[in-house]
């Protein structure tokens, strides 16, 4: 709770502290922008409603460390992190909509799939974040991964699959992904043991009634079945999850990867696509299966495709009849860009953490100026705001 | 007493002029000092009406010395002057003879050209050409004495070298003070001005450098520099902002023309006519042209501020320096808040497609905004088709301008 100590929301403080800030702009403004209407105390997004959209709140470190450092952040919100001294995400409506959701949901049907979709940099990644950090306070279980292109593009070891013949491995990042599920969920998946018997090769097996972690750390040392593992993980969550032991959460970034190209090669196969790796089709499996007690949450991205391509965002473009045809039905979900509102509190917020130092920029024209060349697109807002 | 403080005074002055000596270093005769010393301070002065009159006598001797100075100088310039004119009229009556004009119907055109006929010079600095004028076009003007009879100046700045300049400098200054203090006034009593004061809306257009440079050396034969320029600049640029009387307005005028700036063709009228929306909104629908890209730009008026660039946002383009392209006009008609506009644009690349949109969007702003913003809008050079286009390829040679390596 360090970071709520330091910053006091008491009226009469955050004025003497922004009124400091603000000498260039007007009383009015300066007003305005006192601290209580930026940030919220309250840490546990379960208790985020819609009073709270648009302002700001604070992971604490603790779960940033667990949750989103290792694979989840990229180098630019790690410098955010490092640079602000907190890692703050604001309340914006697709999060909250789909809090809402699953607050509500019966979790006796089988698995729901939701779809974020919206333009490039509009916000996808935070929102995925807000109901990661939601769920992991209702102690869900977590699976995510991160990048699905990193599949397709990243080229580390490609090995054989031993069961099907078809099938390609990729035991490096079945490996990361395993880790990352241990780091996420040690606490919750202590007292779970295997129901099944998994045959990984003629002589590595692992019994009924070994415990979850083991497999997983099985999986980790031995990176030839790693890719097996992650399949008996799947079908085991699969198994706690019917029997109400557990609540599963599937958060996929990037899924129209799945039907692309990759640029995996092997030996004399040079053309890879994604429907031949293992990995893909697991995934596939659990997302077409009827677990009880999950959510599958994916998003769409457009920074996949080509250069040109890339002004495409809507789902049926990105997806094509392939994908479309095996997420239906799915409950659509838009992230849009920023609003005026929700620009000005941003900037409030870079004010607050002295990113924006020029005097001219903390002006209403200097913002009016501001908002209009970054076009209301929250990534081109940081970069405009950078040299300021 | 009154004998005491004399001896007193003198002790003092002693002791100051050995002190003066010092400082000067070469040192000044004690005597001479203490003299002058005594005279301001004794009290027998004051008294007795000899030393009175004797001091005056030396004051007025002292003086006149610089009088007398005065007066040689302006003997020999007269001197100086008579001679030259005498040449110049034997000179021009000479001309006249060569000519064959008579010497009284003789102009300064007939001057100029049998100059140029008898001495031609192929230099291209024509003050350099050998010329024939009058002595009064480049002889210093003289004035007359500029202090009187006790030595005392007429002119109450005349010990800055550039009285009339520096007159002229805090006269603006002391009316910007007086106008200031009416305000202050106006502001804590909120009684109406006493007389009518209005703001200007039209800019000034102040003198040059060289404009003022020459009035002050053929008027007053002052030396102004480039730096009192400037200054002359900031401080009747800081008078003119302010809220003027008339008799302001016309010391203004003075040294700075109020005329809007000359117009070109975006006075015409078609170019400013609005046409009306079905839902009654003022619109303009332009072409805009840069390289290959054309661009059809709409502005709708009453807008909020949106941009729409082939129905996605601003952030169609990536580059910064694009956008910043498309917001200039938009900054510079101070119209951000206040219009919609909306795009279609083709062909090109990334800059040249905003370059379009900068053209048409500046062409289709003129309706919205005043005849002066126009006139800027064209001098900025918003207006302007730009007509560079890819430089042709030649033969025997790589590219447009890159060689073959030898």
């Amino acid at each position: 709770m360090i970071t709520l100590l330091r910053f006091p929301f008491r009226k009469s403080i955050g004025y003497c502290i922004h009124s400091s800030l603000f000498r260039f702009s007007s009383l009015t403004t300066c007003l305005q922008r006192s601290s209580s209407s930026l940030r919220t105390q309250i840490t546990d997004p379960t208790e985020h409603a819609a009073i709270h959209e648009g302002l700001f709140y604070t992971v604490p470190q603790n779960d940033v460390n667990k949750l989103m450092y290792n694979n989840w952040m990229s180098p630019h919100e790690k410098n955010m992190n490092k640079t602000f001294q907190e890692f703050c995400i604001l309340i914006r409506r697709p999060a909250l909509e789909m809090m809402e959701i699953l607050k509500r949901m019966n979790y006796k049907y089988p698995l729901s799939r939701f779809l974020l979709y919206g333009e490039m940099n509009a916000g996808k990644k935070f929102t995925m974040t807000h109901v990661m950090h939601f769920c992991k306070n209702q102690n869900w279980v977590l699976l995510t991964v991160p990048w699905a292109n990193e599949w397709n593009c990243k080229r580390l070891a490609v090995s054989y699959n031993s069961h099907k013949e078809s099938l390609f491995d990729l035991p490096v990042h079945s490996k990361t992904l395993l880790e990352d599920f241990l780091i996420k969920n040690t606490h919750l998946i202590k007292d779970f043991t295997t129901s099944a018997r998994y045959e990984f090769s003629e002589q590595e097996s692992s019994e009924e009634g070994v415990p979850l972690i083991d497999l997983v750390t099985f999986g980790i040392n031995r990176m030839k079945f790693a890719n097996d593992v992650v399949g008996a993980l799947l079908k085991e969550l699969q198994n706690l999850a019917n029997s109400d032991k557990i609540k599963l959460l599937i958060t996929i970034r990037g899924i129209n990867a799945f039907w692309r190209k990759t640029g995996q090669q092997k030996e004399k196969v040079k053309e890879i696509h994604a429907q031949q790796l293992t990995l893909v089709n697991q995934f596939m499996d659990l997302l077409q299966s009827d677990t009880k007690n999950a959510v599958a949450m994916c998003s769409v991205d457009s920074w996949l495709l080509y250069k040109n391509d890339r002004r495409l965002y809507l789902p049926t473009d990105l997806l094509g009849k392939e994908g479309i045809d095996f997420l239906e039905p799915f409950i659509p979900i838009e992230v849009t860009k920023y609003s005026e509102e929700e620009i000005q509190k941003v900037m409030d917020y870079y004010e607050d953490r002295r990113w924006i130092q020029q005097p001219e920029a903390k002006t209403t024209t200097g913002r009016k100026q501001i908002t209009v060349l970054s076009g209301h697109n929250p990534y081109q807002l940081y970069r405009v705001c950078v040299p300021l | 007493m009154a004998a005491s403080i004399p001896i007193a005074a003198v002790t003092i002055v002693r002791g100051a002029g050995r002190k003066l000596r010092h400082l000067n270093g070469h040192g000044v005769s004690a005597p001479i000092l203490q003299r002058y010393f005594t005279r301001t301070l004794s009290t027998k002065d004051l008294v007795s009406s000899d030393h009175t009159d004797k001091k005056i006598q030396r004051r007025s001797e002292k003086i006149s010395a610089a009088m007398k100075a005065f007066l040689k100088k302006a003997r020999e310039h007269e001197i100086k002057v008579n001679i030259h004119t005498e040449e110049y009229e034997l000179g021009r009556k000479h001309l006249a003879n060569m000519m064959g004009i008579h010497p009284d119907e003789m102009t300064k055109d007939h001057i100029n050209e049998a100059i140029q006929y008898l001495l031609p010079s192929g230099l291209f600095d024509k003050g350099s050409r050998p010329q024939f004028k009058h002595p009064k076009d480049f002889l210093p003007v003289n004035l007359e004495f500029p202090f009187d009879v006790s030595g005392r100046p007429h002119h109450y700045q005349y010990y800055t070298m550039k009285p009339y300049y520096y007159q002229m400098m805090s006269e603006a200054a002391w009316r910007t003070e007086s106008l200031k203090e009416e305000e202050i006034r106006i502001g804590l009593t909120g009684q109406a001005p006493k007389e009518s004061m209005t703001h200007l809306t039209e800019e000034f257009d102040w003198m040059d450098t060289k404009t003022l440079i020459h009035t002050f050396k053929s008027t007053y034969s002052e030396t102004v520099t480039e730096k009192d320029h400037k200054r002359f600049v900031e401080v009747m640029t800081k008078l003119s902002k302010m809220r003027l009387r008339e008799q302001d307005v016309e010391f203004l005028r003075q040294y700075g023309s109020q005329k809007s700036l000359e117009t070109k063709s975006a006075d015409s009228g078609d170019d400013r006519k609005f046409l009306t929306d079905e839902t009654g909104r003022n619109y303009k629908t332009v072409n805009g042209f840069r390289k290959t890209a054309k661009a059809r730009v709409t502005v709708y008026g009453e807008g909020k501020g949106s941009i729409e660039i082939n129905g996605r946002g601003l952030d169609y383009f990536n580059n910064e320096y694009a956008r910043e392209q498309i917001l200039f006009p938009l900054l510079l008609t101070e119209t951000l808040d206040g219009v919609d506009v909306r795009v279609t644009v083709e062909g090109g690349g990334e800059m040249g497609q905003s370059g379009a949109i900068r053209h048409g969007l500046s062409k289709a702003l003129l309706p919205f905004v005043s005849q002066q913003m126009c006139n800027k809008l064209s001098l900025a050079g918003l207006l302007d088709r730009d007509s560079r286009i890819k430089e042709r390829k030649k033969p025997g040679q790589k590219k447009a301008r890159k060689q073959f390596q030898w």
